[in-house]
């Protein structure tokens, strides 16, 4: 049986590594973890997947033995058990906005590179936002840029949120062409950004 | 200890722009902020795999772009 070693991850990562392995076709798992509230939402997750979780303490931490159970998998449910984990990052969850596709106004070409810098910074850091929001020129970032494209794969990689407004995308004749990101709406993104305990808009 | 990727640093802002134009045509580079630890330069730096620096090297001598090459290790 696959072994899944989340210890010393913070949250959402030990839910994020065991969605990978669920999705990869995994009908039995075992995920060690370090801490209770990880315990949690894993737990969690398993059942919206429909698998029985078996918990038991070991040295160090918490082992978790998910057997499916042959149900369907419960779509919402895999869903807010997802945006639940990504609130206990550490330093709260927080949000950013991207409403153009460069930073400040001036030289254009000066604010594109800087975008990039941004989301390749971003990328790298250890303390990642729950959600990445882009509206207006800022859904061009996942469609036409192939670096920024690159950066935001590697945050959704990492468990970040990113949505993407589909009337923007509509508006630019954009909807067949994004390339990373999931199609969004106003509710949506306006219930991300309630839910953050910051936004940081770009 | 190994040498994770190299960066060239520029002293101005719009050479840091027109290499990564160059370069971008003919190899994967990166733009990415100066490293903390090289704080004299123009902010922008473009991140590279180091084997790639004698072909970085020679596009920046054929096309005049001054710029320094460091090895970051990790």
């Amino acid at each position: 049986m696959k072994i899944v070693d989340a210890k010393g991850k913070n949250c959402p990562i030990p839910v994020v590594m065991t969605k990978k392995e669920i999705d990869a076709g995994a009908k039995e798992l075992m995920v060690e973890v370090d801490n209770p509230i990880a315990v949690q939402n894993v737990s969690r997750l398993a059942t919206a997947m429909s698998f029985d979780v078996a918990t038991e303490e070991i040295d160090g931490g918490f082992r978790l033995t998910l057997t499916s159970n042959g149900a369907a998998a419960d779509d919402n449910a895999v869903k807010e058990a997802i945006v639940s984990a990504q609130q206990c990052a550490p330093g709260g969850s927080w949000a950013v906005f991207v409403g153009r596709d460069v930073i400040g106004s001036g030289d254009r070409e000066l604010g594109s590179s800087l975008m990039k810098m941004f989301f390749y910074t971003l990328s790298e850091s250890d303390d990642l936002p729950t959600n990445i929001l882009l509206m207006n020129d800022g859904v061009k970032l996942a469609v036409n840029n192939p670096d920024t494209i690159e950066h935001l794969q590697t945050l959704v990689n990492k468990g970040v949120e990113l949505l993407v407004c589909g009337t923007c995308l509509n508006f630019y004749g954009l909807s067949e062409e994004l390339k990373v990101g999931t199609v969004s709406n106003m509710y949506d993104i306006l219930s991300r950004m309630q839910a953050a305990t910051k936004v940081i808009s770009l | 200890m190994s040498i994770a990727y190299s960066v060239i640093l520029f002293d101005s802002t719009h050479d840091a722009i027109r290499a990564e134009k160059v370069l971008k045509k003919e190899l994967p580079v990166t733009l990415m902020p100066v490293p903390r630890q090289f704080s004299a330069s123009c902010g922008i730096s473009l991140r590279f795999a180091t084997e790639l620096r004698p072909q970085v090297e020679d596009l920046l001598q054929q096309n005049n772009i001054p710029g320094r090459i460091e090895a970051l290790i990790s």
